[in-house]
Order: C-alpha cells, then structure tokens, then sequence
C-alpha cells in the first residue's frame, strides 16, 4: 500500500497539468452541461431527455453511440429476486444470464455477447457507483461445486439503473477489463425537497419444481437381484455376497434395516421460504441530498437447513460544498450468511444427486425391533454411499462474507463547462468459510473419518480516479464533450487455510478439536497487483444528427509481461440521426439513428504473477526446499478484442426497435504452450490464438395499447455463433475431465463436448457389426456407437463433436397489462440450441452397479429382438455402455415462464390510506411454467467449476418454482 | 488565472515523478512466490535449493519400482492393475504407456543443472565456504549422473540437456544421443563427483561447531553413494575392475557402514522399520507423512483401504523365498527375508510388504503395526550395503577372483542365518554369477532392482537369463509373445513417449 502514495500525488498532477493547458485555450461560454444534467426518472420507452447512467460521462439515450442497454428501477425492484445477477435474465439482448443453482445465495453465470476466451476469466467487470467490485468466484471453496456469488451481496432495491456495456467503443473505456462486457450499477441517491420512506417487503415460499422418478423398494430390489443373478450367480450366493436381509427374512436381525420404502428425495427436501424487508429514506435539500437504505433477507432453501441470510445497509450523500464544489460520498456494508450443501460430481456428498442414488429399502436411522426410529443414523451402506439424511442433518457447511463498499468523489467546476473530478474507492471483501463433515453416515475419503477445515479469504481492492470533462456546444450546433483521466487501482488478496482429521468423536467439530498432529493441511496465498491507467474519450455532435466519438485507453499492469508492460484501448464510432434529417421531418419515425463503432478492450484475468518465472517450494523430508517450478513468459500479455458493431436505432409511433450486428475477434487468447519432458516443465502460460463470436441483437419494445386497457411488452432475442479461429500449432486441444471430455478445434465452438455418438440399441447379437476397443465384445442390447471412420472398430477415432454448452438463440419477452389500478405482468426466458450432459442421469441409467435406478430402465432390452432405446443391464459394464457419449447429451432448450405478477397500486389520496403517499401489493409466482425436452430436474444448468462446459448437470438445484406476496408502502 | 499557471508549473515536476513512479509501480512484486531474479543470495537460498534438487528424487520412485520389477519375474499385475501395468508386464509397452514418460528424470537434471549455474552467487560465509560449494557441485554431478543412468538403462539412447531450462525461449528440441556417448560421459562426471564429495554431510550449528549429520549422509551424494553407482555403472558397461575399485571406496568408509552383524534374529526387518539408522543403508529416498510427503507404493502393493492391489508377488518370488536358492540343495527357507518380511499372504493374494509394514510378521495372523492406509512414506533404497556387496562380488567373479566372491556372497546369507551357497571356487563363472543374481533376487525383492540384474547380465552376453527369469512368471498362453519381444534386445529398452516425439522435434522415434 506504501506504493499507492506517489501514483495518487502524481494522479493529481495530471489533472492540475491538463486543467492548466485547457484554460489557456478555454473561452468562456455559457456551459451546455445543462444538456447533460440529470435524467428525470427513467421511463419505460427511451427518451430523448433520458441519460444513461455511465461511469465516466453521463451522457442522452438520443447521443449514444454504441450497443448500450439500460435497465431502471422499474425492471429491477419489487422483482422479488434476491441476487441482482440473476435479475439480468432475459432482460438484455446478448446477455445470456445462466443460473448456477437454485440453493440459495447462489448466482448467475453472465455472458455478453458469447466467449471469447479459453483460460482466462469470463466475468463482466462489474462496477458499483464507479467502484470495481469483486464478482469472480473463488476456486476451491469448502461447499464443493458450490456457488458463494459475492454479487449476493449487493441489494437489487439498492439500484436505480443498471447500464449493460457491450460494444467496443464503449468497451474500450475500461481498457483491458473490458472484453467480457461492463455492467454498471448505480444506486440510489437522495432526493431534494420531498424526503420519502418507502417500506417494501415480500415473503413467500419455494418449492422444488419437480422429483426425478426413481425405482421404489420392490422395483429396486428386483433389479439387483436381476443384475446379480445376470452376471451368474445363484440367489443363494447373491444372498451371501450381498446381505442376508436382502431378502424378507423377518427373523434376521437387519430385516428392519433393509425392509424400508424410502423416498430420500422427499426426505432432503423440504420447502422453502423466503422473507424480505426493506426500508428505504431518501431526502435532502438544495444544498445536501441523501438516501439511507436497510435491507434484510432470510432464504431457507429446498435442499434441509441450507439457507441464505443478508443484512445490507447503504449511506448516499451527495453535498453541494460551494458553487462550484461537491461532494459525493456512498458507504455500504453488507453481511452475508449461507449454509450450503456440495453440488457437483460428489455422489456421497451432494445430497440431491445422492438421493436419487441411495438404495431405497434402506431407511434414515437405525431401528428398534417395532421399525421405529431410534435417535442414531445408519451408517454408510452395503455400496458405500451416503446417508443422505446425515449430510442435512450432521454436515455443517456454513460461510459469511463481511463486503464494504465505500466510495467519496469531489466535483469541482475549474469554468463553466469545465469540471474536475478526483475520486477514491474501495471495496473489502472477505469471506470466511468453515465445514465439518462427521464420522456417521458418511462415506470416508483416504480413511479419514472425520474433518473440520477452514478458509478465510480478503480482497481489498482500493482505486483512485480523476477525470477532467470538459463540455461545450459552439454556435448551437457544434456540441463537444471532451474528458481525460487517470486511474489506479490496487487489488489485495489474501488466503488462509487450514484443515484438521479425526477430532475424538462428531461432537468435536472445530479445527483445533484435535491434537497438533492431526492438522491435516494449513496453508495461505497472498498476491496483489496494480493496474495504472490513462484515458480519453471524446465526443462530437453536429446539429444532433451526426455524432462521433474517439475513445482510448492506455493500461499498465504487474500481471503484464515485462516486454508489454502496456496496453492500448483505441476505439472509433459514429452515428447518423436520420430522423434529425429535414426530409424526415414530420415523418412517423420519431427516432431513427444509424450506428457504428470499431475498436479494442482487453481481458487481463491471466493470473496475477504468470508473466514471472518463479521458485516455488519443493521440501525434501520436510527440509525446506525450493526448484524452479514456474516459467514465466515475459511477453505475456492481455487478450485483445476487437469489435465491429453495426446498429440501428429506431421508434415508429408506439413502437421501438434496436438491431445490432456484431464481429468480435479475441486474439493472443492466455493458453498453455506444452513443453517436452526433456525440458523439466509441463508447459507454460502464454497468448496464443484466437476466437471470433459474431451476433445479432433485437430488441422491441411498443406500447401496443394505451388507455384505460393498457398494454405495453417487450422483446429480446440474440443470436450468437463461437468460432475458435487459431490455436498452438494448429493442433486441437481435448481436455479431459474425468467422466467426460471436450474438444477445442480450430473452426469449431469452444467447449465442445468429445464423446461418442450413440445411435441405439442393438436389437440382437446379429445387429452388431463393429468390435469394441475397449472391453468386452458388443452383443444384443448393447449400445449402437457410431464407427465414424467405417474401420469396423469402436475406439477413440469414433470420437466427435456430441454438443456444446452455449446456446445458438436466446432471450426474453416481457408483457405488462394495467388497468385501473392493476397490473399484470408476464415475463418469459427462453434458450435454444444448447446442450446439457445429464451426468446424473447418466448414473441413473447405468445399470451396472448397485446405485438406486431411474424407473426407465423398465424399459431396457431384456432379450433377443427387443427393440428399446434402453441397453441391457450389465454389471460393471465391461462393454462400456455407459461410457461418455451422445446418449447423456441432452437439447436443454428450454422456454420459461420466469414470473408472472398480479399488482394492485391503492390509489392515491384515498382516504383510508391518507398516511401513505403510495401503497402497492402484488402477488408473483416464478418458474411457475417450463417448456423444454430436458430430462434431468432443470435445463437451465451451469457449473460453477467449469468455464466452458458449464452444461454439466450432476443434479444441481434447479431454479426454484416461488409463490411470493409483496407490498410496497411509500410514508 | 495566474495562480493555476503556477500551479501547472508544479504539476509539470509532478508528471516527472510519476512517470517514475509508474516503472517502479508496475514491477510486480511478489507476496507468496520468489522471482527467480531475486533467489540465490544467502546461504539459506543454496541450501534450500539443494533440497529441492533431492525432492525432485520422490517422483522416480514410482517409476524404478515399476520399471524395475513389473518387466522381470517378481512381480505380477494385480486385480487392480492399469493397462500401463499390463502392458510392462506382457512386454508390448507401447508409446502412451505413462512409464515411458521420462521427466520425473530429466525434472532432476534440469533442478541440477540450475543449482549448478548459480553456485557462485551464494555469498560465501562460514555455513557456505568453498568447501561447501564443491561438496554440492559434486552432489549435481552425482545426481544428474544417477538421472541419466537410469534413462540409459530403460531407454538406451537418450538426450543429454547441457544447461538449465530458465526461460519459455530456451531450447527444448534435444536428439536422443548414443548410449555408450552417454554413458561415458556418466562416467566423466561421477569421477568428478568422487572428487568433490565428502564423505559425511557436515553443517555448522549456531555456535559455528561443526556436526555430522548420520541422516543426512544416507540422504545425500556422499562419497559412499557416489561410488556405490559408480560401481552399477561399471559394472554395466562390464568394467569389472573399475567396479571393484568403486566399491573398495565403499568399504573404505567402514566405521560408517558395513553389513550388519545383529540381524540373525529377524532383525532384518529394521532395514525397512526405521529410516536412515541402519548400517547398511547407504542411500534413501525420504518421505514423511507429517509434511504430506507421501509416495505411491502404497497405493500400488496395497491391498487395503489405501491401495488397490496393482502390483502383487509373483509365485516365482514367493517359491524362491520358500525353497532357497537351488533346486538341487534343498535350504531350509529364507525365515527372516520371506514371508512377514518381503511379503505378507492373505486369503486371496500374496502382497508386498515391506512399503506397508512396520514390524515383520513373526507368525500369520498376529497383530503387527503397519502404516495407516493414507500415510505412504516409506523410505525407498537407492543403494544399500548389501547391494554393493553382492555387486561387488559380482565384479570379483568375472575378474576371476571366484574365492572372495563367495565370501562375500555368503556373508550376505550368514548375516540372515542362511547356509553358504553349496558352490565352490572350482565352479563356473556363470553359476556363481547365477548364484549372485538369486542372491540379489532375495534380498532386494520389490526394489527395483530385479529387471536391472537381468538387463545387465542379458548386456553381458547371457540373454537367455533374462528370458528365462521372465517367462518363468509369464502365463503360458503369452509366453511365446514375451519370448518373441525378448529375442530383439531392442525391446529391452522402452519406446520413446507419444507426447515427448510430439513435443520434441528433435527426437525421432525408434525404429
């Protein structure tokens, strides 16, 4: 931090050099600022009075030159949706909003506008108020697969508007963070005059939408004792290798053990509730201005005792000190508090996926001879799984996070037109996990039967910015807008860990509940980085109807390589104002306007010490020891983005549209470059590569009806196509992740799922024509794999693009009905042409072990001439039927009835509610309707572990249906 | 007016400041990783890097256990064996197998060759003399040595990397390079080796005193390892003289090591229960479970929760420890080194024992500590006093000195309560060479040693021993295969690995 100093004072010096060379050429006019002062509400068409809320400018819709979408107050509050990010769905074109999971505190996986990266970070930047804040998830997180969303932290009744930034001119801007998109995000602030107390709160429930039908007790026993007798084994030997109360044997002392009917789905789950409260002060006067916010929120999830609390506060107060000087300043602190439960490929630990595994004759705890429950749980059964009922009830898996936001900017108006502006920000953010996972009921890992662990995790990210703008409009016509500016910024983590085994006994579920030498691992990590910047950004207008704008960054950061230590942001655009044309005057298009820009933005999520090579330690008998473990490529650099947008802008009576056209190519994409053995290294990081995504954008919106009967909607749908366009060598890259694999190949998507392509079911042993690579032959049953290079044999050449996870066509469509004082409001997202790989499903239709089966299997092929889609049953499929390939690859499309709300404004002035200024209840229901093909509980699946082929479903929550009663009360 | 013109006059010294300001400030600096500019000062930083060079020894443990028994007649793969396995023990490795991936080796000369380069930037004090720097120059050539031997051992004809791999722009592209080329320069840097190392590990304490370090010695390149490989070397490439010159150096150090006159009790077994406090241990490869310094052995000989059965005895290892070394003397059976000691038997399979026990089996079923499934640290035998010996022996042999051959080889079995040998000077070469071999077969079961004694004796124009050895354990219906691949002595070598040729384009695949 010592180092910030020399950079802020020198921060300052350029704002005082550049003030000093303007105001020898300034000329003292009346200033057009006016033209750009603030909007007055936003509405829910554009219009040309209303401005876009930008970081570093604000600037009139009617001005804009670049692909920039805006959502206000109205689209984001009262929405009853605990997490912002999630409020994002549907909403934008090119915007495709993702949820991680339905447990709660969960977030959303953003991408704008496609991916347009291999290894390096995927995430918008996000920016609060002008403050960057932290939205990547961390690695490694105690709740496995789990996602711990630091943008949970931020209150959605908080926001006033948020500003989605996709195009390169206004990308550039933020240099070498903006290629994944920007999203800004404005809170509130006061109001003068009027103060208000606005109350609002919702509570509502939440269910699971739907069970994964599963075989029942009989059904399941049946089946084993089939898959045993069917790899030739007596029933008496079935008997003795499996257990003897396998079968009902009433005089066996475990016949009550496996002689239950068990719905462990029905028994992990439970129904949700959720409840919010919200109070809201805003007031002030000419001179001061303040809005006050406390936000309370309490979600306990599906998932038993999984759970999400905040509690929020913001402080808005922007201060008028003189004429020609103001202050603003926001602080908020949010604490955030979640019990969670591991997601993902965990069989013995997530507990849904575990559900549907777990035998069904097997019961929750152990019983008396009567059958009832006594207090202690079973304990892991005859085929190692889990019991699911000790994970919900004995797995302790909590975290909180601590964020400070806090934000203080000074204004100073140097002439008319010209005003400076210097700001400092920071945000804290530390989150602090802890876990126990017991002894009972649960399936050990290396023999250790019990663990407590800990992580605490602190990002402190400080920035300082300065802007000089300056604004003129010469002989009425000429309109100028000129800022230059500086920044720095200084990200500070920080991480600890440790993990204790084998405390004495379950009850002891702290880490230091056990002896010193039962610290299993303790470890911490620490890095920092600075990124130093320089900016510009001009705009020009003739006669508001031709528009130009120049911006350019320049960013310096220690994550580049000592070689590229800069980078350079350059980026063009122009717009044509046809409508502002006399022969279009008076025409029915009140608004038309042409649009381009051209340009570059950057992605420096590429570690923050990778340029650099480094020792690394290497203990030999716990002596300390160290190699040279890491090799640094000093020519690394940030992925460059560059943007071609085509847009139109148009509004014909009631009615809206916007259109873009885009081509964004990603070059120098972060990859590994493999280095042969003989070297001492695996491989090291460098840019090498590229990718193009290129897109079309609608969106509509028309008042259809006005009047009494009122009736307005809105529609988004984007189309995108990925293409990698080089890679190292040329070659394709297939990663492997275990059960299944992707491929990444020039002329191809990124993240292509690898596998084989399954065409059916042999119908008998004559069908099969082909020999098996790997395994035992194929026969009557066995799955028809496709021999793609017709060479008679099934081996890995067969392998081909099976799907991917990024959908081809998406959006959203909103329709809103009023009248008299109701309102009805149905919003709808929809996906097309993605692919899931149902990996539960793919465990649910095994038929090889001894995990609990999907009810489908009934209709397997059991002899010679059946004709089924479902194989034979095979224990421990030595034929690989159930090897990674098309038939766990699901279409996931999907279209959604996301929320339909019914609201009821009390009108104003009424008399019995003469205390209240305003008054609103509305009833919602979310997720209440969803069209789609997909197999598993959700289509809407992403993987918080995986980037790219983040339609991995390994029975993640799925998005919760919620019926939710709220009232807004304005005092 | 005036006043902001000053005060841009300021502002102009101000942009000065800052643009030096930002160079300095975009220096990354480091917080939990040491840029390799910054290392190499102190004493601290050359002494941790040494270690780091010896860490660099635990991955080839995995390798010289698989490599050195699962292709020969002691072993045999496992329920739980890997394709990998499968394909060592069948003698048809292929390109892929992950036995063939050869950087575990090369990952140790590169960390030598990189200790070596920045030697002489250790400021020199008290704890670092030169003295110290020669010791450690000659532990690089010595381990370095040992890398490329056992790369010439399972590859034949390898690359020889000259300098540090330190930056993305280095060259990697290195062709394989002759075996004997390779060898002879082996043979080059070891005698270098010899010159520079000492004969124990001495450090300073904090009252500047010097002090021995008995476990140190048996961890590092000290005189006694150094030419106790010297002494495998030559006997490789069959230089029998130099070979027992060697291992004379061995045997020079006596006070420090010798063959261990207390084991006629069982004691045997202290060789694998305790690290570094035998006699007769020479060189180990140390792990630790209490810093998570774990190794695979356990995981592959195992059979319960922490391993999977991967690589079991053969019945061939377990018959030669229940009947002696002859089929026509009949010896009572090897008590101390057989069962309960090398292995252990269960219901269903025979395992290896002595990387999961820590006490011998003194009858079945009786309780005896072993290590806990997930704590794998056993300590793995580079070379020991008894190898030496009967190496040593083995030199002797084919120098015609037969007498002080069998002294040597029947010290070995006294020391565990065996009879001598029913062999006498008047017999062959071949059979007291046959007799060494057995010898070596019983006392260093499961080390990795086992393919390399056959290779060697196979080398020295007796390949029928090899043949013999594997297929005696080789399943009848893959017997004529194995024989096919072992009649062309190129298959006694492995192929160069898929991802190596891919990567290396220097390095043409073999023929």
């Amino acid at each position: 931090m010592k180092r910030v100093k020399l950079p802020l004072l020198s921060s300052f010096c350029l704002l005082l050099i550049t003030c000093g060379a303007l105001q020898a050429n300034a000329q003292y006019q009346a200033g057009s600022a006016a033209a750009l002062a603030d909007s007055t509400g936003s509405q829910d068409m554009p219009q040309a009075g209303a401005a876009y809320h930008l970081h570093y400018i604000k600037q009139a819709r009617k001005d804009a030159l670049g692909a920039v979408d805006q959502l206000s107050e109205q689209h984001l509050q009262g929405q009853a949706s605990p997490a912002v990010d999630a409020l994002l769905q549907g909403k934008v074109a090119g915007l495709r909003a993702t949820g991680y999971s339905g447990a709660p505190g969960s977030g959303t996986l953003i991408r704008i506008r496609g991916n347009s990266t291999l290894r390096a970070g995927t995430t918008p930047l996000y920016i609060v108020d002008g403050i960057p804040v932290a939205a990547a998830r961390y690695q490694h997180t105690l709740t496995k697969s789990a996602d711990i969303n630091p943008l949970a932290d931020i209150n959605p009744e908080d926001i006033e508007s948020i500003t989605i930034l996709k195009d390169a001119h206004a990308t550039a801007l933020y240099g070498a963070r903006g290629a994944n998109g920007v999203i800004l995000i404005k809170t509130t602030s006061g109001t003068s005059g009027k103060t208000y107390l606005d109350f609002t709160g919702y509570t509502g429930i939440q269910q699971m939408p739907s069970q994964l039908p599963v075989l029942k007790a009989d059904d399941y026993r049946a089946f084993i004792l089939a898959k045993e007798q069917s790899r030739g084994l007596s029933e008496e030997q079935v008997r003795q290798n499996l257990y003897p109360a396998f079968y009902n044997d009433a005089s066996h002392p475990d016949f009550q053990r496996y002689n239950n009917q068990s719905d462990w789905q029905d028994m992990v789950l439970e129904r949700g509730t959720v409840n919010a409260a919200n109070l809201k002060l805003k007031g002030g006067d000419a001179l001061a201005k303040y809005a006050f916010n406390v936000g309370y929120i309490k979600q306990n999830g599906v998932v038993t005792d999984t759970k999400f609390e905040r509690f929020n506060t913001r402080f808005n107060l922007d201060y008028k000190v003189s004429r020609k000087l103001r202050f603003f300043n926001s602080i908020s602190y949010t604490r955030s508090d979640r019990k969670m439960q591991d997601e993902g490929n965990s069989p013995n630990t997530n507990p849904l996926l575990l559900a549907t595994l777990k035998a069904p004759f097997l019961a929750s705890h152990r019983q008396d001879p009567e059958g009832k429950n006594l207090s202690r749980l079973d304990s892991v059964d005859f085929a190692n799984r889990s019991n699911p009922i000790a994970l919900t009830t004995r797995v302790n898996s909590v975290n909180n996070t601590n964020h400070i936001l806090g934000n203080i900017y000074a204004e100073y108006d140097f002439l008319p037109g010209l005003t400076g502006k210097v700001s400092l920000s920071a945000d804290y953010f530390r989150l602090r996990e802890s876990k126990f996972s017991p002894s009972v009921g649960i399936t050990q890992v290396r023999n250790i039967q019990r663990y407590a662990a800990e992580n605490n995790n602190v990002d402190l990210l400080a920035q300082n910015e300065n802007t000089l703008t300056y604004t003129k409009k010469i002989g009425g016509v000429h309109a100028f807008t000129g800022m230059a500016g500086n920044a720095l910024v200084y990200l500070d983590r920080q991480l600890k860990s440790a993990r204790s085994i084998n405390s004495p006994s379950d009850e002891f579920s702290s880490i230091s509940s056990t002896s010193a030498a039962n610290i299993d691992s303790a470890g911490s990590s620490a890095s920092n980085y600075v990124l130093a910047s320089y900016f510009t950004s001009l705009h020009y207008g003739y006669a508001d109807k031709y528009l130009l704008g120049f911006n350019l960054r320049a960013d310096g950061s220690t994550r580049f390589g000592d070689n590229n230590r800069w980078a350079w942001f350059p980026a063009v655009a122009a717009a044509w104002r046809l409508s502002a044309e006399p022969f279009l005057a008076g025409s029915r298009l009140s608004e038309l306007k042409l649009r381009t820009s051209y340009g570059r933005s950057g992605n420096h999520e590429i570690g923050n010490y990778a340029s650099k090579s480094a020792i690394v330690a290497a203990n030999s008998f716990n002596f300390p020891g160290v190699r040279l473990g890491i090799l640094g490529d000093p020519n690394l650099k940030w992925e460059t983005t560059t943007q071609l947008d085509l847009g139109l802008d148009a509004a014909l009576g009631r009615l809206s549209f916007s259109l873009d056209l885009y081509t964004k190519n990603t070059r120098d994409l972060l990859n590994f470059i493999y280095t042969p053995g003989v070297s001492g290294f695996h491989h090291y990081l460098t840019n090498s590569g590229s990718v193009r995504n290129r897109g079309v954008e609608f969106g509509a919106e028309g008042r259809i009806l006005t009047g009494a009967l009122s009736w307005t909607t809105n529609f988004n749908v984007a189309y995108n196509q990925n293409e990698v366009t080089a890679l190292p060598g040329g070659e394709s890259q297939v990663d492997d992740y275990g059960s299944f694999q992707s491929i990444t190949q020039v002329g191809h998507a990124i993240g292509n799922f690898y596998g084989y392509k399954a065409l059916g079911v042999y119908a008998s042993d004559a069908d099969v024509k082909v020999t098996n690579a790997y395994g035992a032959p194929f026969k009557g049953g066995d799955i028809i794999f496709q021999d793609v290079n017709f060479d008679g044999v099934i081996d890995e050449r067969d392998k081909k693009v099976i799907g991917n996870s990024s959908p081809d066509v998406f959006g959203g469509f909103g329709n809103t009905f009023a009248f008299r004082n109701f309102d009805l409001n149905l919003f709808f997202d929809f996906s097309y042409g993605n692919q899931v790989y149902n990996a539960q499903r793919a465990q649910l239709e095994a038929m090889s072990g001894y995990d609990n089966q999907s009810t489908a299997i009934q209709g397997r092929w059991q002899k010679a001439g059946d004709q089924t889609a479902m194989p034979r049953m095979l224990h421990g499929d030595a034929v690989g039927n159930t090897r990674f390939s098309s038939r766990w690859i699901e279409d996931a499309s999907y279209t959604r009835l996301k929320a339909l709300t019914l609201g009821y404004t009390v009108p104003e002035g009424s008399a019995r509610f003469r205390v209240l200024q305003g008054a609103r209840i509305y009833a919602t229901a979310q997720n209440l309707l969803t069209l789609t093909g997909y197999k598993g509980y959700d289509p809407e699946v992403a993987n918080v572990s995986l980037g790219h082929l983040y339609g991995v479903d390994y029975g993640s929550v799925p998005q919760l249906r919620s019926f939710i009663l709220g009232v807004r009360l304005a005092l | 007016m005036k006043n902001i013109l000053n005060k841009s006059r300021y502002a102009l010294a101000g942009l000065a400041l800052a643009c030096c300001a930002s160079c300095s400030l975009l220096e990354p600096k480091a917080e939990d990783v040491i840029f390799q500019e910054d290392y190499f000062k102190t004493y601290h930083d050359g002494n941790a890097a040494l270690w780091g060079v010896y860490s660099g020894l635990q991955a080839w443990v995995e390798p010289m256990f698989v490599l050195g028994e699962m292709r020969a007649d002691q072993v045999e793969a496992g329920p739980g064996a890997t394709a990998d396995l499968l394909e060592l023990a069948e003698h048809r490795v292929t390109a892929t197998n992950r036995y063939t991936d050869w950087s575990p080796y090369y990952d140790v000369i590169n960390r030598a060759n990189y200790l070596l380069e920045n030697l002489d930037k250790i400021e020199k004090s008290p704890f670092f003399t030169q003295a110290h720097e020669d010791q450690y120059r000659g532990e690089m050539y010595f381990l370095k040595s040992m890398a490329y031997f056992r790369l010439v051992q399972d590859f034949g004809d390898v690359p020889m990397v000259p300098q540090a791999i330190t930056h993305v722009n280095a060259n990697t592209a290195y062709p394989a390079v002759s075996q004997e080329v390779v060898l002879d320069s082996i043979e080059a840097s070891l005698n270098k080796a010899a010159l520079l190392v000492t004969p124990a590990i001495t450090e300073l304490n904090s009252s500047l005193a010097t002090v021995t370090h008995a476990s140190l010695t048996r961890m590092r390149g000290v005189v006694a390892s150094v030419n106790a490989l010297r002494t495998e070397v030559y006997l490789y490439r069959n230089k029998y003289a130099e070979a027992n010159e060697a291992a004379q150096l061995v045997y020079n150090n006596s006070g420090s090591y010798a063959l261990s006159n207390n084991f006629s009790n069982g004691n045997w077994f202290n060789l694998f229960k305790n690290k570094f406090q035998n006699l007769e241990s020479i060189m180990e490869v140390a792990f630790t479970y209490a810093s998570r310094e774990t190794n695979s052995l356990q995981r592959l000989t195992s059979a319960d929760a922490g391993g999977q059965a991967m690589v079991l005895p053969s019945l061939v290892a377990v018959n030669r420890f229940r009947t002696g070394n002859t089929p026509t003397a009949a010896i009572k059976r090897d008590r101390f080194r057989g069962y309960g000691a090398s292995y252990d038997s269960t219901a269903s399979h025979y395992l290896i024992y002595k990387y999961t026990g820590l006490d011998r089996i003194t009858s079945p079923g009786a309780e005896v500590a072993r290590r806990k499934p997930y704590e794998s640290d056993a300590n793995w035998y580079l070379y020991r006093f008894s190898d030496v010996q009967l190496m040593r022996a083995e030199a002797l042999n084919r120098l015609g000195n037969k007498s002080q051959a069998l002294t040597y080889l029947n010290a070995v079995r006294s020391r565990v309560s065996l009879a001598a040998v029913p062999l006498t000077a008047a017999a062959s070469t071949e059979a007291i060479e046959d007799a060494i071999l057995q010898e070596r077969a019983l006392e260093l079961a499961f080390e990795g040693k086992r393919w390399y004694d056959l290779l060697r004796i196979a080398r020295r124009g007796r390949p029928e021993v090899l043949r013999a050895a594997v297929l005696s354990r080789v399943p009848a219906e893959k017997k004529a295969a194995v024989a096919a691949a072992l009649a062309n002595p190129d298959r006694w070598y492995l192929p160069y690995n898929a991802r190596e040729l891919q990567l290396n384009p220097a390095l043409k695949a073999k023929p």
